[in-house]
């Protein structure tokens, strides 16, 4: 599975580093409508959320429970099963995005004939592991369990809602918009907030040996996290067609927000403040920080967004761009693949090569900086020459083509990063091939090495 | 976080009170939008697209663009969007209730398109505009769209087309040739030509020249007594 998401992630961001060549220079690969930025930046976008952030997600969110549980999954084929029909339901859609056949929503584009393959194979998924998990628990009060179960409770109900209010079911005009504003919000501030910084707390407090300093303000930043960022949609409607109040309750939201960052700020820092003490190295303390400060930086930037001096110029610009790209390549991807990072080896049964993550990782941070960077200034320079009516479309497009520059820098950093990780997963596998296969098959591969020692 | 809390309740509560508030209130309050008929014309508005604007919309989703034009006027207050003549008013979501999928656009990587049918009239130019952006705009970002064209050599090895849907363009550029647009091109340019928010109705008044209809009624109604 995780195999399959690191494929998924090497092409979507492939795509996405091309729709970016393709903003500056409008002539790169035109010959065909399947590449036009039009198709090429919703196609892409879909794969990595679909491709890599939820299958992997999920990964981690059933693995935490298993462990957890100490339960067993009784049949790994039915797990298997319903993971392919997502892959080549994923496939398929995206195909179809290419074709044209998208519906025209935004993060919502996949083909309906797609999706529905991908909704079935993911609640067939999310039941097998709570009905295993269920069955195999004796200790059903541990909250951090729930977190898990939380996690994958919370996909099916947003992207099957999200569907239900902006494609498949009978709504008109704006309203499709407000759901899909709602699905989008729910997906990076609240799924992959509480999935990118369970990751993240479950890394620190390992690489420390430690839990977090306080219990309380964990749970603070927990539940404020999900109040207050699902509201927060509102304010991605900003300068539309929608009632004044929508946006003065999304920029409410937006600003407490701010809340749980600073709740999870305080709980890292001692927490790094502690192990600073105990004289301890965290290798991937850095890591740790910068995805953090990703998560942080884009809900500063949507909170300043609140502000109508700022939000005048920035409405309808590269800036939310940044807000989301800081959340979706900034914070949830590097934390996932700090997930892959910790999870993969234990079930390879070897190390990981030596530097190669570092490396590859790093690459992945300094590229999220220049994407974010890029589209957040643009974003800024691009509002002010549209507020601007005596500056002319094509002296707006000038001015932002460099930042756009900048931006296709960071895609082609975090490809490279990408495409490093991807080479340590195939070695890894490689290494432990025979250790990631079923029992049945692991047993022969064991009883044949063996067989040729004693041979020997 | 290890308690007896009952976590899965009060999270289940927590993600359905934003889904309450965020999607089912407006649904609430948008979801009954009618069309409303202009006092002065006796028009019904938004009007209702003829089949081939309809076509055209599923090519403007289709090619995506969306990604790079908005729909949406903002008040005068909150941008540079009507001083740039994109339209009269701000758009309200009475404007997009025969629309679906809307496509508000959420990125201006060009000009926005709410009013386009309004400050362009030309199909001709639209068209041409398609297949060879940088002809309008030379330093246009806009990709061309030449696969919604035939481009064939002109009859008789004249250089100019005799076709009345040929591109009137610069024969320098495709000499010998003529560019005739597709049933998808044309489709879409009469989509484009289709898209006018600029009915003004109760909601979309600006607020000053309502205090100056209600200053005025108020006049009246003191002259009318007594």
């Amino acid at each position: 599975m995780l195999a399959v998401a690191a494929w998924w992630l090497v092409v979507s961001v492939f795509m996405l580093a091309v729709a970016s060549v393709k903003l500056n220079a409008p002539g790169f690969l035109d010959a065909s409508c399947f590449l036009s930025y039009g198709r090429l930046q919703p196609a892409a976008l879909n794969a990595l959320v679909l491709g890599f952030c939820v299958p992997t997600g999920y990964t981690v969110a059933a693995w935490g429970l298993f462990v957890g549980t100490g339960a067993r999954l009784p049949r790994k084929d039915v797990m298997l099963a319903t993971w392919a029909v997502w892959n080549v339901g994923l496939l398929i859609g995206t195909i179809g995005i290419l074709r044209g056949d998208g519906t025209g929503i935004e993060w919502l584009e996949l083909p309906g004939y797609a999706s529905r393959m991908l909704i079935v194979s993911i609640m067939i998924f999310t039941v097998w592991v709570l009905r295993s998990v269920w069955r195999g628990c004796n200790d059903r009060n541990d909250v951090r369990l729930w977190c898990c179960v939380g996690v994958l409770l919370l996909f099916p109900w947003i992207y099957g809602a999200g569907l239900l209010g902006s494609v498949y079911g009978s709504v008109r005009g704006v309203l499709s918009a407000i759901t899909q504003a709602w699905f989008v919000q729910m997906l990076l501030v609240v799924w992959g907030g509480v999935l990118g910084l369970g990751v993240l707390r479950s890394c620190s407090a390992g690489a420390g040996a430690q839990t977090l300093a306080s219990d309380r303000v964990e749970r603070f930043a927990f539940w404020t996290l999900v109040l207050f960022g699902g509201v927060g949609a509102f304010q991605r409607l900003q300068g539309g067609p929608f009632p004044a109040w929508m946006i003065a309750v999304g920029n409410a939201s937006a600003a407490l927000c701010l809340l749980p960052i600073f709740a999870v700020l305080a709980s890292f820092r001692s927490t790094f403040g502690e192990q600073r003490g105990l004289g301890k190295f965290v290798g991937s303390r850095a890591f740790l920080a910068s995805a953090f400060g990703f998560y942080a930086l884009a809900l500063v930037l949507a909170a300043m967004s609140c502000f109508p001096s700022i939000g005048r110029v920035v409405q309808f610009t590269t800036y939310r761009q940044a807000i989301d790209m800081s959340l979706l390549a900034g914070f949830l991807v590097p934390s996932l693949l700090l997930a892959v990072h910790e999870i993969m080896p234990l079930h390879a049964g070897q190390r990981w090569p030596e530097h190669g993550m570092q490396r590859a990782l790093l690459l992945m941070l300094a590229g999220g900086a220049l994407i974010v960077a890029g589209l957040a200034i643009g974003g800024v320079v691009q509002g002010v020459a549209w507020n601007d009516p005596m500056v002319p479309v094509a002296d707006v497009v000038r001015r932002t083509g460099k930042w756009l520059g900048v931006t296709t820098a960071g895609w082609v950093l975090v490809f490279c990063g990408i495409v490093w990780f991807a080479i340590n997963v195939c070695m890894l596998i490689a290494r432990g091939f025979p250790l990631v296969l079923w029992p049945e098959a692991r047993a022969w591969f064991q009883a044949d090495i063996a067989g040729k020692e004693a041979d020997a | 976080m290890t308690s007896r809390f009952p976590f899965l309740p009060c999270f289940a509560l927590a993600v359905a009170a934003s889904w309450v508030v965020v999607v089912v209130w407006p649904h609430l309050q948008l979801g009954g939008l009618e069309p409303v008929t202009i006092e002065e014309t006796g028009a019904v508005y938004p009007p209702i697209r003829s089949g081939e604007a309809l076509v055209g919309a599923e090519i403007y989703r289709s090619l995506g663009c969306q990604y790079c034009h908005t729909r949406q006027v903002r008040p005068g207050t909150m941008g540079g969007d009507i001083a740039r003549g994109w339209g009269k008013r701000r758009t309200v979501a009475r404007d997009y209730i025969r629309d679906q999928p809307v496509m508000l656009g959420s990125v201006r990587f060009g000009p926005d398109l709410a009013n386009l049918g309004c400050r362009e009239t030309n199909a001709a130019a639209l068209l041409l505009r398609l297949y060879k952006p940088s002809a309008i705009v030379p330093l246009s970002t806009m990709p061309s769209y030449g696969q919604l064209f035939d481009v064939r050599p002109a009859p008789r090895g004249s250089s100019d087309s005799h076709n009345p849907l040929a591109l009137r363009m610069d024969s320098s550029a495709n000499p010998g040739f003529e560019v005739i647009p597709r049933a998808e091109a044309r489709a879409l340019v009469v989509y484009l030509l289709s898209l006018k928010a600029d009915e003004l109705f109760l909601e979309v008044y600006p607020r000053e020249d309502l205090q100056k209809l209600n200053s005025v009624i108020g006049m009246d109604k003191a002259r009318a007594l007594p």
